[in-house]
């Protein structure tokens, strides 16, 4: 994979975009209108953050809580608990994908089962994950329909592929370098190649020599080129938007890791929101396999347990105190850097609004409570959507479902949290996913939306 | 739990006893969809290149070296010719943009080595039409058609027409070319009556057994249609199955069925320096060559599992346990089969001790096409360091709970058995102070418990389980057709099982089955 992604970068450099990880480089400041919302309808924002390696009970603060309205932060997400009016905490969520031994990859945000192989592992989606769903509709007309990127574990990796879908059997691939992000968002100044009159001939007739061979086809065959369709038209708005977009200067950071990139990738993400770039941010810290990919955490790990250690990891298979402590600090910074993320959408825009009343946040693990993925799924939401979503510092605990006994009263599916997301933030749907045991809905809750 | 592998086999095996309806086989009875399958990055870069050997005789390389497109694939996937089913996603096309214009721009110089006419003479129409031809022929595999030369005659005057000189005319010509979809998907679009043209069934065996363009050979015969007849097809295929020890994807098969490559990917002790994954990944290749060139015809999966002719050099020869000075194919008693050798061993293994529950989990499941079930929420399977103890045996200790050995039966017996090996894959008779020992029962083989002494014992019942063959074609069939077999498929299986076990388990007779089913079989056509 990594002369992949060198390969990616010596792309970037072969067509003028960018000069690779330098500390401070300063964002072109060419301001775009369109970043302020002034003269935009406020369109519905909507953030994923998971990490990998499993959201416990304890750390969800289940013990501490009484009742739907009564209840803790746990340590671990204390750091959120300033947003509490505006969280909700959904627990108990049923689904069970196959091969998600140690994350249910692109199962999760799909709602589909892998076509083949693990999940775990970077199986063949079933179908689009809920970003590219919303992402195709609340991004229209922006630059990216969605913004992804994430952490891994592998220092030689550029890009990764574990989390999101933007369709059957299409895996779609996000940077897990800040410098690539970087790269991604703010190509430079020297698009020239690219949108040349030459380039946009050369692209006139690709489009039309996909189009025609399209014709012969049908359903999935001929989904593999609307997605070549797709992937050109995203490389053309990226193209084009290219400096339109405006920024303070934005740390990239030389050295790799969780604790060097991270906030810098959550920052970039702020920008892309605030500039209008896309109104959907995917973020996977270690997606997939925590094995393989889950990354370690150094410097928070100073003073704790781990420090013998050097660094804190998954812990899965050491001891279970072992495991919660590491996970206590792991969800601890991780929610420190998402408070950082949400207070600077509290800041105002022009127009006096400010974004984090327009964003709804979801932070969740893609192996759901555990190290060893169980079937029972829990998201944190903050952020109503402006209205769209009832969250109002509430803890729902649906009844928790066993994939080997029938269904209980008062439980809920993975794919009915989907679509009462999705129809919060303006995207109505009423059924998502293939992965529903039979007499189980995929309908929308009605305890997280307006009554 | 059967695996996306399993369920063919075990539906075949059921017959009357699927609750749907039984499939009706019929040569003629359409099962294939159409399809366009993506290239992966080899066959691309190939096909490529041929276009820089129409002029200068052979070139073995990029004419410069530009990144590759498509060497990304869905990890989970069990085999990269799953690359059939990708389509072109933004990172790809960013590369692939990249390689494109690099080709691109190298590709008018060879042009105009040949005469000039584009870089003195605007509008030779019969000089462009050569050269249109030739772009077609190479990168497309088949001839141009009228539309595809009307097309980039219309391009190439739109590019000067704008300014662009006639080189550089040429080159945007060929940069579209070379992101063309009728490049970068093969395509298999037949008809109900046909199945697949000449051209496509040339493609077709020549890139599944090759990763290459057709040949000359291959070339003549699609442009008089003569593919269409099935005993010149299979001739065809059996011309470049000669030589079976260099048939790239039945190498690329047993590397990916095996997995062995993982050893590149496990660290070990750094003061381990006998170890040497890479020397280790060539013995394991070489013994596979060696292998595929003496039973391809008859018995391969049996050599497989069980011979223990091996590769050794010197760089290997202290994880082989053998004389320093070893240098070539020996025979090393104990050594049974590929999962024997100390690539597959150090691959299946942690940094510092043997992965038994793993190895058997692939037993199972690759070998055996079974799934195990996922571990449950809120288990912590650490293995607690007890002295005096071997890691069987602490294994066994923590799994042996009702709620555990469901599952363990399936795969700590399988792995029990590689316990004489250490993580090297050096042969130990120790563990932690401890014998060890490697005999234990194999729960789960046709319906039935087997006791196993050892390695060699394991793979000698292996080898001779009807499941562990059925699950081998299974696996053939998903890397030859690069996606897994469905409901629909299992008259093919059917055919392949009885080719295979008739033929004496040849399995280059079920590697022409397979191939000669995806060229003739009559495409369903979807009305799009």
């Amino acid at each position: 994979m990594s002369r992949i992604d060198q390969s990616r970068r010596r792309f970037l450099r072969a067509i003028g975009f960018g000069a690779g990880a330098q500390v401070l480089l300063p964002v072109a400041t060419l301001l775009h209108s369109r970043a302020f919302g002034a003269e935009l309808p406020r369109t519905k924002k909507v953030v994923f953050i998971s990490l990998g390696g499993g959201l416990p009970d304890a750390h969800l603060g289940l013990s501490l809580r009484k009742s739907e309205t009564d209840w803790g932060y746990h340590e671990a997400l204390e750091p959120l608990s300033a947003w509490r009016s505006k969280t909700a905490i959904v627990r108990g969520l049923h689904m069970r994908i196959n091969g998600s031994q140690h994350s249910a990859g692109v199962g999760l945000l799909s709602c589909t089962q892998p076509l083949d192989g693990n999940a775990q592992d970077g199986c063949s989606p079933g179908g689009p994950t809920i970003d590219q769903v919303l992402g195709a509709k609340l991004s229209a007309g922006a630059t990216l329909s969605t913004l992804l990127f994430g952490i891994d574990s592998d220092p030689t990796r550029f890009v990764h592929q574990s989390l999101f879908a933007s369709g059957r059997n299409q895996p779609t691939p996000y940077p897990v370098r800040a410098t690539t992000l970087f790269e991604r968002l703010f190509p430079g100044s020297s698009a020239a190649q690219s949108s040349s009159a030459d380039s946009k001939r050369v692209m006139g007739r690709l489009r039309a020599d996909i189009s025609r061979l399209r014709t012969k086809l049908a359903g999935e065959e001929r989904a593999k080129l609307d997605q070549y369709l797709s992937s050109i038209d995203a490389f053309d708005r990226r193209s084009a938007g290219i400096n339109t977009c405006a920024s303070s200067a934005i740390a990239v950071p030389e050295a790799r890791g969780l604790v060097a990139e991270l906030p810098s990738m959550l920052d970039m993400a702020v920008t892309a929101l605030r500039c209008g770039m896309t109104n959907v941010i995917g973020c996977a810290i270690g997606g997939g396999n925590s094995h393989s990919h889950y990354p370690a955490l150094i410097g928070p790990h100073i003073g704790t347990r781990f420090e013998a250690q050097g660094y804190i990891g998954v812990h899965g298979h050491d001891a279970p105190d072992m495991y919660f402590d590491g996970r206590t600090l792991a969800w601890r910074w991780v929610s420190s850097q998402v408070a950082n993320f949400l207070r600077q959408l509290e800041a105002p825009t022009p127009d006096g609004r400010r974004l984090i009343d327009d964003t709804t946040l979801v932070l969740f693990s893609d192996s759901g409570p555990d190290h060893h993925n169980g079937n029972s799924y829990r998201f944190v939401i903050i952020g109503d959507a402006g209205g769209g979503l009832r969250t109002g510092g509430r803890f729902l605990n649906f009844v928790e479902d066993v994939y080997w006994e029938p269904l209980k009263a008062g439980s809920a599916s993975v794919n009915s949290f989907m679509t009462t997301l999705a129809t919060g933030v303006g995207v109505p749907l009423q059924a998502f996913g293939d992965v529903l045991e039979s007499g189980r809905s995929s309908a929308p809750l009605v305890q997280l939306l307006p009554s | 739990m059967d695996s996306p592998l399993r369920p063919l086999v075990t539906a075949v095996e059921a017959g009357g006893a699927e609750p749907e309806a039984p499939v009706v086989c019929s040569p003629s009875l359409p099962v294939l969809q159409n399809r366009i399958v993506r290239l992966d990055s080899h066959s691309y870069k190939t096909t490529v290149q041929a276009i820089f050997n129409s002029y200068r005789g052979q070139l073995d390389r990029w004419p410069i070296d530009p990144p590759l497109p498509f060497t990304r694939f869905n990890s989970g996937d069990p085999f990269t010719t799953f690359a059939a089913s990708y389509s072109v996603n933004e990172y790809d096309f960013e590369e692939l943009l990249v390689a494109a214009r690099v080709a691109a721009e190298a590709y008018p110089a060879f042009v105009v080595s040949r005469g000039g006419c584009f870089k003195t003479t605007p509008g030779l129409p019969a000089c462009q039409r050569e050269v249109i031809s030739e772009l077609t022929t190479k990168l497309f595999n088949r001839p141009a058609s009228e539309l595809e030369f009307d097309e980039a005659l219309t391009s190439l005057a739109e590019h000067q027409a704008a300014g662009a000189t006639p080189v550089k005319a040429m080159e945007l010509v060929a940069r579209a070319f070379l992101l063309s979809p009728r490049l970068l998907f093969r395509d298999e679009i037949g008809t109900a009556e046909k199945g697949l043209n000449s051209y496509q069934r040339a493609q077709l065996i020549s890139f599944g057994l090759t990763g290459r363009s057709p040949d000359a050979a291959l070339w003549a015969l699609a442009g008089k249609d003569e593919l269409q007849t099935e005993a010149v097809l299979r001739s065809e295929i059996r011309r470049l199955m000669a030589k079976p020890e260099s048939l790239s994807s039945l190498r690329r098969f047993f590397r990916e069925y095996f997995r062995w490559g993982q050893v590149l990917e496990v660290s070990k002790d750094p003061k381990a320096t006998f170890h040497q994954p890479a020397a280790l990944v060539q013995d394991i290749e070489l013994t596979v060559e060696r292998h595929i060139s003496l039973h391809a015809r008859a018995g391969l999966l049996r050599a497989v599992l069980l011979s223990d002719e091996v590769h050794v050099s010197p760089a290997t020869a202290k994880s082989w346990q053998v004389a320093e000075n070893s240098n070539g194919f020996m025979t090393l008693a104990g050594r049974p089969g590929l999962m024997t050798q100390p690539a597959w061993l150090a691959g299946f293994s942690e940094g510092e001790h043997n992965r038994l529950v793993g190895r058997g989990r692939f037993v199972r499941e690759r070998l055996l096409c079974t799934v195990v079930p996922p571990l449950p929420g809120g288990i912590f399977p650490n293995i607690p360091d007890q002295p005096g103890l071997t890691l069987r045996a602490r294994i066994e200790q923590q799994t042996s709970g009702q709620s555990c050995a469901g599952c363990h039966r399936l795969m700590n017996g399988l792995g029990a058995a590689f316990e004489g090996f250490d993580h090297f894959g050096r042969p130990q008779t120790t563990d932690n102070g401890a014998a060890v020992d490697t005999s234990s029962t194999v729960a789960g083989l046709g319906g039935r418990e087997v006791a196993v002494a050892n390695p060699t014992d394991l793979m000698k019942t292996l080898s001779e389980a009807p499941e562990v063959h059925d699950c081998y074609l299974a696996n053939l069939f998903a890397f030859y057709v690069g996606r897994t077999a469905t409901r629909e498929d299992q008259c093919e299986i059917t055919r392949l099982r009885t080719v295979y076990r008739e033929s004496g388990e040849d399995t280059l007779a079920a590697i022409e089955e397979l191939l000669v089913w995806q060229a003739t079989n009559a495409r369903a056509e979807v009305t799009p």
